[in-house]
């Protein structure tokens, strides 16, 4: 045996002896083991991997390895050159990357939907690339998707970048040999000559490629104009090689009769029914949107059958491919999406497969999601496309054309383009009464992080050419228009569609104001905007909660009052601490009258006065302690509880702590003024007492420190009162808030809810509280605590409304979780709060 | 005879040794390999690096959280939680609420222990309190060479965040004015002072003359807001009040958090040659 080799080795290909059968599947990608996404530093490390392994390789100093590292360099060389690999992806199937750890393996059963990959493309480009923001908002993206956080990264390119072409699909795998010489010399010269033939070809090709005319799978960056379409035939597709073997029919029936006569044909002849569909593939391309649904799905299944079928021969296979995928890189969407989706659908494991409507419309969205075009008419071309498979189906179009006009707002500039662009898209929309379109639209309004330059062509868009009523034509935005004119255009478009709606019914009003609330309430809302929309959001539940509860008629009048704003409350300017005349002669008089008649006297004095100075305050307190008789400590005691909530009374009790002896009585007294549950007789009752007069006296100054703030307080208080029931009052916000908790929790228990579940809840929140540092935090964990269990009883008492609040609640984790204020998330939450109740009016029991 | 005694002797306390040694390796636990695949090695590793040296925490830290990372996306919270008790473990207590915090949010059950550690009184937070307080009333207590502990200095500094101070320079050199004011101060912290009447000879309690504002109420509106906010942090007493507009929001926290807090890089899970890497 020559060389010492094994008789297996010897049959055994060398690149497969050295790299692995995968290497040998064919082509450079397989040969160096990347996918088609690799840039050049993957590639580079790539080829080094290769070269390693044959290294290692114990053969590694013989002929055979030699030409695998030529080999490996060649197809290094040819993937550097980027037009080069485009044109090699066409040609010959990925690689399969060596082995990685099952935790960071891509899941093949979990691919992830492109709407989380589009979000989490708007969430790395909106956080300004990977930074600790960034993570966060990705790992929470992926709790709200239940997907795994590495998927996402990975999916993302993490530590490298990932390209996004919706066109660029992959081909199967297919086998194909790699001829090599054995070991003499001579054919060593036929090597080297061979390569060098190679070499040329590929030369002479790329120089082809870069002369001839290549239509881009993507317009040209913003502001340039490129007529893209007018090259775009189906029968100037270069990749359609045999072109003489297309057939046209002329209906759709026809068609199809012709694909499941194919399908027949193939599990006899696998070359005749890859011919029959190559064939008829390019008609396909073109009238599919003349195609029913039903008809679609038959076509699909025919085009299944015949995959199945060919399994046997890998030739037929290959054409059938390249049938099915000769328009996915056409740059006319309405030709490609097809394409892209019959081998999307085809690619998914038949246990997985959605129908191939459901997989069009994934392509349609993701086509619209990935465009970084203005082109009117590839926009044009698309819409042709959303008509042609939804046709009547109103809703669903809506929603892939407001995801298109969603992903073109976050574009940056105006062109010319987007104008048109814009126009056809806000013309495919009915701007009807309670259509989606128009509470997206208040939301784009409100939301910064819409380009205001493209927003505003939108809005000329609608003013001028859409169907949208009661938009007269000067209701459109200007370029260079501020937030707050964005605002005031939304409500002026809220006034014109409250108006033109012309109902009547209190539900159906309420309805529209909640809709039109949660509208309003952007993502990330500054402090202004955040407190604004509070106030109106809180109100509004309020409202909701009254009505849930039958007070039909004090829900209405609530409607009626909560457009009003009540005045602020006048702040107070300082804490009033200052030394003063009149306290400082009030103390003297108290700590130095000779009688206990005289006390009693000064005292009645300063019960009188609506505040007393901070000198009183200690001298009313050392007498309470130290008075001359009984009736002087009790009438001493009586001006604090008259004084218990001004800071200076507070702060002189806080003093007298720090006395050596604090008598039994007085603490008693304490305990009952400041509401103290711990036994006077503790040994701890010094510092708890010290910690319950600190939270006083912070409570006290709040309104001179953050006036605002209190005012705020002060109406949330309101309007969660308003909430309770006949009979139930709380003495404050979160009492209040516990009381409507519980009252939930009863209502869904007796719903059915699981009794963890709810428990869960009150644990969860009981929770947030206790890390909570002031009373803001702790409200929004309250907050988030009714909404849990408002959840839970929703979800409960109508019907199939799970998805929609789990997307409710979803979008409400990832908007608190960007919330740069507290005030944003009640904001947010109180949102969310109305967006249930909203559900709960429109699809269950009113 | 002898000398096969000694032989016999030797052989006997080599068989001895060796028997020692396969038992130490024998109770030895193998710790899987830290591959990124299953999370209780991670704990495990974590657990055995619990040592005294500065080094062998930070591993443990990281391979906690990696193991916390991995547990939580299988869905395993329980695990989850106890890898980030167990990275607690490695951090002073005072720097370990965070990790508690998000012990508890990853598996609610933990509620009773996450208490039980945040209600524990931190000794130098409590002191660091008292000093604020009696530097507010200017009790004699207020020892001023205290705030020259760098632990108390910098607990009354960052007691307060950034954003809410109003005034220049820093909360314990404020501290540190009011206590040598009060020292020099003839009241010594009393507010009522005993003096004679020149008029009518009588003695009479007044006002301490040396006090521009009452006792407790600090130099100024501000500084009295900003003492009475930093012992309350110190104390860890929750303000009752709705606070500053724009306060910073209640977050949950999160392991990627944390991941970012401790270096910890989720896309090199894999132990290796003394480092973290990614998978091979």
């Amino acid at each position: 045996m020559a060389d010492g080799r094994s008789k297996l080795q010897s049959d055994q290909h060398p690149i497969a002896r050295f790299l692995g059968e995968d290497a040998r599947m064919g082509g450079p990608f397989a040969l160096l083991g990347i996918g088609y996404e690799e840039q050049e530093s993957g590639i580079l490390r790539a080829r080094d991997r290769r070269l390693l392994q044959i290294e290692r390789h114990h053969q590694c100093r013989t002929p055979d390895a030699d030409e695998v590292r030529l080999a490996v360099h060649a197809a290094c060389a040819q993937l550097l050159d980027q037009r080069l690999r485009e044109q090699l992806q066409q040609r010959w199937p990925p690689g399969k990357p060596q082995g990685d750890p099952p935790a960071w393996s891509t899941r093949r059963a979990s691919q992830l939907p492109s709407s989380v990959l589009r979000s989490a493309r708007m969430i790395l480009a909106a956080s300004g690339g990977w930074n600790p923001r960034a993570r966060r908002r990705l790992a929470l993206l992926a709790r709200m998707y239940r997907v795994p956080a590495v998927d996402i990264i990975r999916s993302l390119g993490f530590s490298r970048t990932a390209s996004a072409n919706p066109q660029r699909e992959k081909p199967p795998i297919h086998s194909h040999s790699l001829p090599l010489p054995d070991s003499s010399i001579g054919t060593w010269v036929m090597v080297y000559l061979v390569l060098g033939v190679l070499l040329l070809g590929l030369g002479v090709q790329t120089t082809r490629a870069l002369v001839a005319d290549k239509p881009a799978l993507t317009a040209s960056p913003a502001g340039v104009e490129n007529d893209v379409f007018a090259k775009v035939e189906p029968q100037d597709d270069r990749r359609d090689a045999a072109q003489s073997s297309t057939r046209t029919v002329r209906h759709y029936s026809a068609l199809i009769h012709e694909i499941e006569k194919a399908s027949r044909l193939a599990a006899d002849d696998p070359m005749g029914g890859a011919q029959a569909v190559k064939a008829y593939m390019p008609s396909f391309f073109i009238q599919w949107t003349a195609f029913p649904r039903d008809d679609l799905e038959k076509f699909s299944a025919s085009l299944s059958m015949i995959d199945l079928a060919l399994q046997q021969s890998t030739q037929a296979t290959r054409m059938f491919h390249q049938a099915i995928g000769s328009s996915a890189s056409n740059v006319n969407p309405l030709q490609a999406i097809p394409s892209v989706a019959i081998r999307r659908h085809l690619a998914t494991p038949v246990n997985e497969r959605a129908t191939f409507a459901e997989t069009i419309d994934g392509v349609i969205e993701q086509f619209a999601v990935d465009a970084s075009t203005d082109d009117a008419k590839w926009w044009g071309a698309w819409i042709q496309a959303v008509d042609g498979l939804h046709g009547e189906d109103e809703n669903a179009a809506s929603r892939l054309v407001l995801l298109a006009l969603e992903s073109r707002l976050r574009a940056e500039g105006g062109s010319a383009s987007w104008s048109k662009s814009a126009a056809l898209l806000a013309n495919t929309l009915t701007w009807r009464a309670r259509s989606p379109e128009r509470v997206w639209m208040l939301g784009v309004l409100n939301d910064s992080s819409f380009s205001t330059t493209r927003v505003a062509a939108l809005t000329n868009a609608i003013a001028t050419h859409s169907s949208a009523s009661g938009v007269r034509i000067d209701m459109a935005l200007a370029d260079d228009a501020t937030m707050e004119d964005r605002y005031l255009l939304a409500d002026a478009y809220r006034s014109a569609w409250s108006a033109s709606s012309g109902e009547n019914i209190f539900v159906e009003q309420l309805g529209d104001e909640l809709l039109a609330a949660a509208s309003l309430t952007g993502p990330e809302l500054s402090g202004d905007v955040a407190e604004s929309r509070i106030r109106e959001l809180a109100k509004l539940n309020a409202v909701c909660w009254v009505y849930w509860r039958g007070g039909h008629a004090q829900a209405e009048s609530m409607l009626e009052l909560q457009r009003e704003n009540a005045a602020p409350p006048v702040p107070q300017a300082t804490l009033m601490l200052e030394q003063s005349t009149t306290d400082d002669r009030l103390a003297f008089a108290l700590v130095n009258a000779d009688r206990s008649t005289d006390e009693l006297d000064e005292l009645q004095r300063i019960r009188r006065d609506q505040r007393v100075g901070l000198n009183t305050a200690h001298a009313v307190v050392r007498l309470a302690m130290t008075g001359s008789s009984r009736e002087t400590r009790e009438a001493a005691e009586d001006v604090i509880e008259d004084h218990a909530d001004d800071l200076s009374m507070l702060i002189a009790i806080d003093r007298s702590l720090s006395a050596r002896r604090v008598s039994l009585r007085y603490k008693e007294m304490l305990n009952g003024l400041l509401g103290i549950s711990l036994n006077p007789a503790d040994d701890h009752w010094i510092s708890h007492a010290h910690r319950v007069i600190l939270t006083a006296m912070q409570t006290a100054s709040s309104q001179v420190v953050y006036p605002e703030s209190a005012a705020l307080a002060a109406v949330m208080e309101n309007a969660y009162t308003d909430r309770l029931a006949v009979g139930q009052s709380g003495s404050s916000l979160l009492e209040s808030a516990q009381i409507l908790m519980a009252d939930l929790g009863r209502a869904s228990l007796a719903s059915g809810a699981d009794q963890s579940a709810v428990a869960e809840v009150f644990q969860i929140t009981r929770i947030k509280s206790a890390r909570s540092k002031n009373l803001a935090q702790q409200f929004v964990a309250y907050q988030w605590g009714v909404f849990s269990l408002q959840s839970h009883y929703t979800e409960l008492v109508v019907r199939g409304a799970s998805p929609q609040i789990q997307h409710i609640a979803a979008e409400l984790n990832s908007r608190i979780q960007l919330s740069r204020s507290v005030e944003d998330q009640a904001a947010q939450i109180e949102r969310a709060q109305s967006q249930l109740w909203l559900f709960y009016f429109r699809e269950g029991q009113l | 005879m002898r000398l096969g005694i000694s032989a016999t002797g030797i052989l006997f306390a080599v068989f001895l040794l060796s028997l020692g040694a396969m038992g130490s390796g024998a109770l030895q636990p193998q710790i899987s390999p830290l591959n990124g695949t299953n999370p209780q090695a991670y704990l495990e590793f974590a657990e055995s690096q619990y040592t005294d040296s500065q080094s062998s925490s930070t591993i443990a830290i990281q391979s906690a959280l990696h193991g916390a990372w991995i547990a939580n996306e299988m869905g395993d919270h329980s695990l989850a939680a106890s890898c980030v008790i167990a990275a607690a473990a490695f951090v002073p207590d005072r720097e370990s609420r965070d990790l508690w915090d998000l012990a508890v949010t990853l598996d609610p059950t933990r509620e009773l222990q996450w208490r039980a550690h945040r209600d524990a009184e931190d000794t130098a937070e409590l002191l660091a309190a008292d000093i604020v307080l009696n530097a507010r009333y200017g009790l004699d207590e207020a020892d001023s060479s205290l705030l020259a502990s760098t632990e108390i200095h910098d607990l009354i500094n960052s007691a307060l965040p950034p954003s809410n101070h109003t005034q220049s320079g820093t909360t314990a050199t404020r501290v540190g004015t009011l206590i040598e004011s009060a020292a020099e101060d003839t009241c010594g912290g009393r507010i009522f002072i005993p003096r004679k009447n020149p008029d009518t000879k009588q003695i009479e309690r007044v006002l301490c003359p040396d006090h521009t504002r009452p006792l407790g109420a600090g130099r100024s509106d501000a500084e009295f807001i900003e003492l009475l906010s930093v012992e309350m942090n110190l104390r860890g007493v929750r303000s009752h009040a709705w606070g500053q507009a724009g306060g910073a929001p209640l977050f949950d926290p999160t392991i990627i958090d944390m991941m970012y807090l401790y270096q910890v890089a989720p896309d090199r899970p894999c132990w290796r040659e003394g480092r973290w890497l990614p998978p091979a």
